[in-house]
């Protein structure tokens, strides 16, 4: 690793452009040029508009109505983050504990496992009967299907610590607080963000879920909508929506990990 | 009552337990360690000698028999921050610099932290890395993390080092370097070394006093005083009287693997 101080400004700032293009363009030209394939493909075998519609009124439609989309987009997201927020929360708590106690965990995991294997959709219906049809049975399934990689990755992550660093703030009589903000965090923060990575999607699917069965605002609902009139152009436009939300937010994931993880093999660039 | 003695040991035996066996790592070792000494405890692998080390600052309970440490019990020793641990790894926090390793004894118990700590600077200064504070650990050689270690083990003013085969992980001329260091810095203040080596070379060139162990169970089985002069350099090891003392230790390591 190069130390920044030490280099010029102007060109480390060059440099980084450069390799943020780098990042950037490929994806960007796979993903037009597969629009052009879609778009070519559907005018060239006359596929009906109910079936599959071209991209460009997919983007049309998304230009015109961009106000609609930005806020039933900004209900699910809310709904995603709240409920994200929430679950990883308890997860970390959870995890804490759990990594501190052999006992604990015996007894909280399987509970855990139990939630995760019983499939959110065939809860969500009975959350809407409990908590109605405002965004609070939304959140709760969010936070129920964000929570568990959170729960087992912490654990790991807790408890992941090199012996020597341990040993030695042992010898210095460090109390479990001490050791845990000063060793246990920063060991798990590489286990962590995988689980962030895998939660921070999941959390879409949960909001767009939760939706479906009782909501009358949010993307989900807008899916559901479109879906009974046919109207694949307004779908489609959710769904890119939908995927365009899951590619940002991944991507904010991805750089808070390269800044906090600077110092882990995983940041290391070859 | 502790009139000199800075670390007693008396009659330590270790058993681990697992479900087939036992396994005596340590058989009834009784050492009295003096303040400003400086003691190697050499054996073969697997002799007991790092368990030992391991009693000695609290991270192991002895089966039978203690240990005091100015007349405390390693525990107490521990809580005072009396001890400087020095790991055959570095173990260093990968996401701090070295001198927010070096640092990091005194965010710890802070209760405890000492007026006569010296400040950083000076420790960089002494293991000769002043120009590297704020490098990571991974910007460093194997050699250089060594180094913050004792530099991390000594930045809360410990009276006692305990030192588990600092240099047991690097390249044989970094070793040797590393051991005039370490005898330039115990020389500026001589605290008391515990250190645990299976370098006869090592064990000759550092110490007042060698104490050989046997392996499994692992027992005293001599002790030797090493009366070269101080400051110790890299010319004596051609000297008669190093080679002796070598030979010496050899023979004595020796006797015990014939009826191991």
């Amino acid at each position: 690793m190069d130390n920044p101080s030490m280099q010029d400004t102007s060109t480390s700032v060059r440099r980084r452009l450069v390799s943020a293009m780098s990042y950037v363009v490929p994806p960007v030209l796979a993903l037009l040029l597969a629009g052009i394939v879609w778009e070519t493909w559907v005018r060239v075998s006359d596929v009906p508009i109910y079936m599959v519609p071209p991209p460009s009124e997919v983007l049309k439609q998304l230009f015109w109505e961009f106000d609609f989309f930005i806020n039933e987009g900004s209900v699910t997201l809310f709904e995603a983050l709240v409920g994200f927020s929430i679950g990883a929360g308890v997860a970390l708590t959870g995890a804490a504990l759990m990594a501190h106690s052999r006992f604990l965990e015996r007894s909280l995991l399987p509970l855990a496992i139990l939630v995760k294997v019983t499939p959110v959709v065939a809860v969500a219906p009975l959350f809407v009967i409990w908590f109605g049809f405002g965004p609070i049975p939304k959140i709760l399934i969010t936070a129920l299907i964000t929570f568990f990689p959170v729960l087992v990755n912490g654990v790991t992550g807790f408890r992941s610590v090199d012996r020597g660093s341990l040993d030695f703030l042992r010898s210095l009589n460090a109390s479990r607080r001490e050791i845990f903000l000063i060793l246990r965090v920063p060991s798990a923060l590489p286990y962590l963000f995988s689980a962030f990575r895998v939660s921070i999607p999941l959390s879409v699917i949960g909001a767009v879920v939760g939706e479906w069965f009782s909501a009358d605002r949010g993307l989900g609902s807008v899916i559901i909508v479109a879906h009974s009139n046919l109207d694949m152009v307004t779908l489609f436009d959710a769904i890119f929506v939908l995927a365009f939300m899951g590619v940002g937010l991944t991507a904010l994931v991805s750089v808070a990990e390269r800044k906090a993880l600077f110092w882990h093999e995983s940041s290391v660039v070859v | 009552m502790q009139d000199g003695s800075h670390v007693r040991i008396s009659n330590v035996s270790k058993r681990f337990t697992t479900t087939s066996e036992t396994l005596l790592a340590l058989d009834d070792v009784t050492l009295d360690i003096e303040h400003g000494e400086f003691v190697c405890l050499l054996g073969p692998s697997g002799c007991g000698k790092s368990t030992l080390l391991r009693i000695i600052g609290g991270l192991t309970e002895p089966t039978d028999g203690g240990v005091t440490i100015g007349g405390q019990t390693p525990s107490d020793a521990q809580a005072k921050k009396e001890l400087g641990y020095v790991f055959q790894d570095p173990s260093l926090m990968p996401w701090r610099t070295a001198e927010d390793n070096i640092r990091l004894p005194l965010h710890v118990n802070r209760a405890m932290n000492k007026d006569s700590a010296p400040p950083v600077e000076e420790l960089l200064t002494l293991v000769g890395l002043e120009r590297f504070g704020h490098y990571y650990p991974s910007q460093l050689s194997g050699g250089m993390q060594q180094r913050v270690a004792l530099a991390r083990a000594l930045a809360f003013g410990p009276s006692l080092l305990l030192m588990d085969e600092p240099f047991g992980a690097l390249d044989e001329i970094t070793r040797e370097t590393m051991r005039y260091e370490l005898m330039r810095i115990w020389n500026s203040d001589k605290k008391t070394v515990v250190f645990v080596t299976h370098s006869i070379a090592e064990a000759v060139t550092l110490s007042d006093r060698v104490v050989v162990l046997s392996g499994q169970p692992g027992r005293v089985k001599g002790v030797v005083d090493i009366e070269l002069p101080r400051p110790r350099t890299a010319d004596m090891e051609s000297n008669r009287s190093f080679v002796d003392y070598a030979n010496d230790l050899r023979k004595l390591l020796m006797q015990e693997g014939g009826d191991g």
